[in-house]
């Protein structure tokens, strides 16, 4: 990957070209991105009335899930893994798109009452498939919010603002793919632009009990504040 | 005392953040210590730095001096600022 601008590919043999396009789509695209100076948060997004809000969060907490539970209700989604963050010069934060489809494994798929016969497995060895998605965001959004999902001890589920900090943590945290950017010797370009973003978006930590997941609760409790 | 040149340090409301590039590592400063690294933009003796602290957080001198000697002693042990000796500052 050159100058955020070529990308290479030399395909082992016998590689399944559904392979080399994850590492594409994955770890090449997400170096692209950082050479562009542009911020690739591990977080899915969705379109609200004012602007996108984003979800992030620990593999297997939720966010796929969370995101069509929420695609369910009727909104439209920017992303579901990965949420490619600008900042504009006026200082405003601004997310873009990335693929119209969910990846969603076999278990929450039937929690959401999916059926996933038919449908292309995200890898042939992994019981994940790809969810097509007809409400898709095809434009840059500003950013509204970013959410940080959780789990606690608690049987409630509790919402709190995350501060300065706390918040350049939860953006540096879930930075996509951050272990390249030392050999990319990007490490300060990405923590002016993470300090920056920090500055110019709200973040929440929502936090829901380990079991059960109360997808229903936290749908509607995150509904409530959109309105 | 004077900071370290070639640390990178953004504003985060009233705190700090700093890069250490080196260590790939972050450092995070509280609202004091942001106050402590914001005065320090001016090189200036420990002395003087807790007169000024002292007045502004409307603490003792000596209690002052205790805390941030501890503080400057383990910015100093990262390298973020280091003891300079010419005699004037």
């Amino acid at each position: 990957v050159v100058n955020g601008r070529d990308i290479w590919i030399e395909p082992a043999r016998a590689s399944l070209e559904a392979d080399v396009r994850i590492f594409l789509l994955g770890s090449a695209f997400g170096v692209l991105l950082h050479q562009r100076h542009i911020l690739p948060l591990h977080a899915s997004a969705i379109q609200t009335t004012h602007g996108a809000v984003l979800f992030v969060g620990p593999s297997g907490l939720g966010k796929s899930t969370l995101l069509a539970a929420l695609l369910q209700r009727g909104y439209a989604m920017l992303a579901d893994d990965v949420t490619s963050i600008t900042l504009e010069a006026a200082g405003g934060a601004v997310a873009f798109p990335a693929f119209p489809h969910v990846r969603l494994w076999a278990d929450a798929a039937t929690k959401l009452q999916y059926a996933c016969e038919g449908l292309r497995r995200v890898r042939a060895s992994l019981d994940k498939y790809h969810l097509p998605v007809s409400r898709f965001c095809a434009k840059p959004l500003p950013v509204r919010a970013v959410y940080a999902l959780n789990v606690h001890q608690a049987s409630d589920i509790r919402l709190e603002p995350v501060e300065n900090l706390q918040k350049f943590a939860v953006l540096a945290n879930n930075t996509y793919r951050d272990q390249f950017l030392e050999g990319l010797g990007l490490l300060q370009t990405h923590f002016q632009l993470v300090a920056a973003i920090a500055n110019a978006v709200p973040v929440h930590r929502i936090s829901r009990p380990v079991h059960p997941f109360l997808l229903d609760d936290l749908v509607t409790r995150i509904e409530a504040e959109l309105v | 005392m004077s900071r370290v040149t070639d640390v990178l340090a953004c504003n985060l409301g009233d705190e700090t953040v700093m890069l250490d590039v080196d260590k790939g590592r972050y450092y995070g400063l509280n609202v004091t210590a942001t106050r402590i690294w914001d005065v320090l933009a001016q090189p200036m003796t420990v002395n003087d730095l807790c007169k000024q602290l002292a007045g502004e957080f409307a603490v003792p001198l000596y209690q002052c001096e205790q805390e941030v000697l501890e503080f400057l002693a383990e910015l100093v042990s990262r390298g973020l600022v280091q003891v300079v000796m010419d005699g004037t500052s």
